[in-house]
């Protein structure tokens, strides 16, 4: 049955979770690509990993590692889910996701937490395409195990756990089983976590050695079935590390990452963009960008307001809102940002008390999302502010307009290019009195 | 979603609004929305700076959620170690209730606090699928925002219940007419205006009291709260106007609680008014109209009792020549 928006304002507040990404097959999915110029972004990503979707020629280099930033909330997880179509099948990638959100205990994530998740993830995957491997493909990772892990005395509780539970001793399935055993107690188990983290450590250079032998047979078992030419793996939920784990993860450990050969997307938060302090061998330039409402010029986009609205109308029918000028005034509030358009959605049918969303409750709402950036921007903010909107291509990436991108009181466009405050913080006296006293 | 569960609940929620301060209103109604609409794990942020009011906040969304056949809880967190021990009370609580009070939290959060909060969120709304309502002073609301900008970009709503004390506000207008067709909402946010400045000290002149209060009651008994309209009629408005002396007035207000009385189903009573009190007043004032709305009055409740054949009398020789 063709989907149909709910057209009940309380079944609207009802479907509405920030937390969900939409999955692949979700009839509230609209493409956004034209309206972010974001076509243009899976292109650059896709040649990054030495794929030109225009003619599907194909020649990857041994090793990439691209971080993909993006606002909060901005539709990271949602754009890379459908990327990994274009981005996989025969002659392509195996595309390998691994969220660590699910996988790991956020708090504390680290190098070797993550690396044990993708393999873990990757011999699963191999195993559900009934990727026949080589024994020598695996016997590097399995000796590593026995000799480094499993005889180590700091590791030894959880050794003995391992070899009393393991029933399979060989082969992909056992793989899976050890390394899900990893992923388990990085994820619960505080009493092992540092100490096998720490075998992990010490023990690096022949893991990362073991690990790329089996990524590389594996790559030519897809190959040769012809399921794929590389893998390619995404990982999400590393833009959701925060502070010390996110300085350790992208910066300090960065060269363990990289000592894995292999094509790796991870997710980052924007922020982290601007802080200039990464490892110049993680690629960082490429940005999801922001649906755009308006050309730096003030002139209208088209194209993105129209993909706003698609989002809109595929959370709320039409006929609940009075009329059109609603429609436009939320899409316009929302600065071209899916979550803060579904955030002024669901005020209006918190205020709305009648069936229908009408001018009073898009004000209302407006308001109420104003008033929530207004408990933490200072005098400065606003100051700030006003200035980037007088000049939009404004350069600079000082603390306070991290911040800013961070809390999305500042919004960027074109990959970056230029800059616009919140619409609805425009609406705050603060930021008024500023902008006149400019 | 089912029409008259929710005819109900909006009634629910509008009466139990009105005890409110004014400002709060609206927040209150989309916080109860919320609860029982959204979905099933929320982060929502409750601003407060009284206790006491706070308390009475709770109570009242605590009803309403009982109304729509939820169950509230409520966690303390001053006596929680760390995020990990009120995770693990959660999960606890999320086994028989949907929503839960979290209280304490202006003292208890700090910068490591909500960090730990940050990096669990996930799991937290994975594994306790309940609408959290963290109580919480303006001033640890902004440090949220600004220790932890992802875990705000998350929250639900943030709902404002502050009580500051007003700047003097001029007298309202008395508002309304013979219908009034004011939604409920409008209606129940305007009983909360009308009862904070009538509660104000000084008390009022009497000139500006009365008619506000006569909106009042007449609010009361159009959204069914006959009893306090009653209240309002008969141990307010008309010892008053008796006091006065202002006859007319009190024939009005006794015509009007015979109009309550006669919706209450309390025939006898409001026939008595209508015939001993209300008649008589009209006829020595002199006002054929009143009086011949009383009469009809008169005949509607005789027809309810059966007693058509006089009610047809006074329809046909009484209320129709006049």
């Amino acid at each position: 049955m063709a989907y149909s928006p709910p057209n009940d304002i309380l079944e609207v507040l009802r479907d509405i979770e920030y937390d969900k990404a939409l999955n692949l097959d979700d009839p509230r999915y609209v493409d956004t690509r034209e309206a972010r110029g974001s076509q243009k972004t899976l292109n650059r990503l896709a040649r990054k990993f030495g794929l030109d979707l225009s003619d599907g020629r194909f020649s990857p280099a041994t090793q990439r590692h691209v971080l993909f930033f993006g606002h909060t909330g901005s539709g990271k997880t949602t754009e890379l889910l459908h990327y990994a179509k274009d981005l996989g099948g025969p002659g392509k990638y195996l595309v390998v996701e691994v969220d660590i959100t699910d996988e790991l205990d956020l708090h504390n994530v680290q190098y070797a937490d993550t690396l044990m998740a993708m393999a873990r993830a990757l011999l699963t995957r191999l195993e559900r395409e009934k990727i026949t491997l080589g024994n020598d493909a695996l016997k590097a990772l399995e000796e590593w195990f026995s000799e480094r892990v499993l005889n180590s005395e700091q590791a030894n509780e959880f050794s003995a756990e391992i070899k009393s539970g393991a029933e399979v001793k060989g082969g992909i399935p056992y793989l899976v089983n050890l390394f899900s055993r990893f992923t388990v107690a990085f994820k619960t188990n505080a009493t092992y976590k540092e100490s096998i983290r720490k075998v992990i450590r010490n023990n690096f250079a022949e893991f990362a050695t073991a690990f790329n032998r089996l990524l590389r047979q594996a790559e030519d078992a897809l190959s040769v079935d012809g399921k794929a030419e590389r893998v390619l793996f995404i990982i999400d939920g590393t833009d959701k590390l925060r502070g010390e784990d996110r300085s350790a993860f992208f910066v300090q450990d960065a060269e363990q990452l990289l000592a894995i050969e292999a094509h790796v997307i991870y997710a980052a938060p924007l922020s982290l963009k601007y802080e200039g302090n990464l490892t110049g061998k993680l690629d960082a330039d490429l940005v999801l960008p922001m649906i755009k409402l308006y050309e730096h010029d003030n002139s209208p986009w088209a194209v993105g307001e129209q993909a706003m609205r698609d989002i809109l109308l595929r959370r709320a029918a039409p006929a609940l809102f009075a009329s059109d000028v609603e429609i436009k005034r939320i899409v316009d509030h929302s600065g071209g940002h899916p979550r803060e358009m579904l955030r002024l959605l669901k005020l209006c049918c918190e205020f709305a008390e009648s069936k229908q969303i009408d001018a009073d409750t898009v004000d209302l709402a407006i308001r109420q999302l104003a008033s929530e950036y207004r408990r933490f921007l200072e005098p400065e903010d606003y100051a700030l502010l006003a200035k980037i909107d007088k000049d939009p291509i404004h350069g600079g990436n000082d603390e306070r307009t991290r911040k800013l991108l961070y809390n999305l009181a500042l919004l960027e466009y074109n990959d970056g290019s230029w800059r616009r405050s919140h619409p609805v913080v425009r609406t705050l006296e603060g930021y008024i009195r500023e902008q006149q006293a400019g | 979603m089912n029409h008259d569960e929710t005819y109900r609940f909006d009634q629910t929620r509008h009466h139990a609004a009105i005890e409110l301060k004014p400002e709060h209103i609206p927040d209150f109604q989309r916080l109860v929305k919320d609860l029982r609409t959204g979905s099933r794990f929320q982060f929502l942020i409750a601003e407060f700076n009284d206790v006491a009011y706070r308390s009475e906040l709770i109570a009242r969304i605590n009803d309403v959620l009982v109304v729509a056949g939820l169950c509230p809880g409520q966690l303390a967190l001053e006596t929680h170690a760390d995020f990990s021990a009120v995770e693990t009370d959660l999960r606890r609580l999320a086994v028989d209730h949907q929503a839960v009070h979290i209280l304490g939290g202006e003292s208890w959060f700090d910068a490591v606090r909500w960090q730990a909060f940050n990096v669990r969120r996930e799991a937290v709304a994975q594994g306790v699928p309940l609408c959290l309502i963290f109580w919480l002073t303006t001033a640890p609301i902004s440090r949220l925002a600004q220790l932890a900008p992802d875990l705000w970009a998350w929250r639900g709503g943030v709902f404002s219940f502050s009580t500051i004390a007003p700047p003097l506000r001029e007298a309202p207008v008395a508002q309304g007419g013979p219908v009034d067709a004011r939604p409920l909402a409008e209606r129940s946010k305007r009983i909360a205006v009308l009862r904070e400045y009538l509660e104000a000290e000084p008390p009022l002149a009497d000139d500006i009291r009365l008619p506000l209060l006569d909106e009042m009651a007449e609010l009361y008994r159009s959204i069914g709260q006959l009893d306090e309209a009653l209240r309002i009629r008969q141990q307010v408005t008309l010892p008053v106007f008796e006091k006065l002396g202002d006859v007319r007035s009190v024939a009005v207000t006794q015509g009007q609680i015979a109009d309550i009385l006669q919706a209450r189903g309390q025939l006898d009573e409001a026939l008595r008014i209508r015939q001993q009190v209300n008649l008589p007043e009209y006829e020595m004032l002199g006002e054929e109209r009143s009086d011949a709305i009383c009469q009809g009055k008169i005949a509607d409740i005789l027809q309810a009792r059966g007693q058509l054949d006089e009610a047809l009398r006074i329809r046909q020789h009484v209320e129709l020549p006049e």
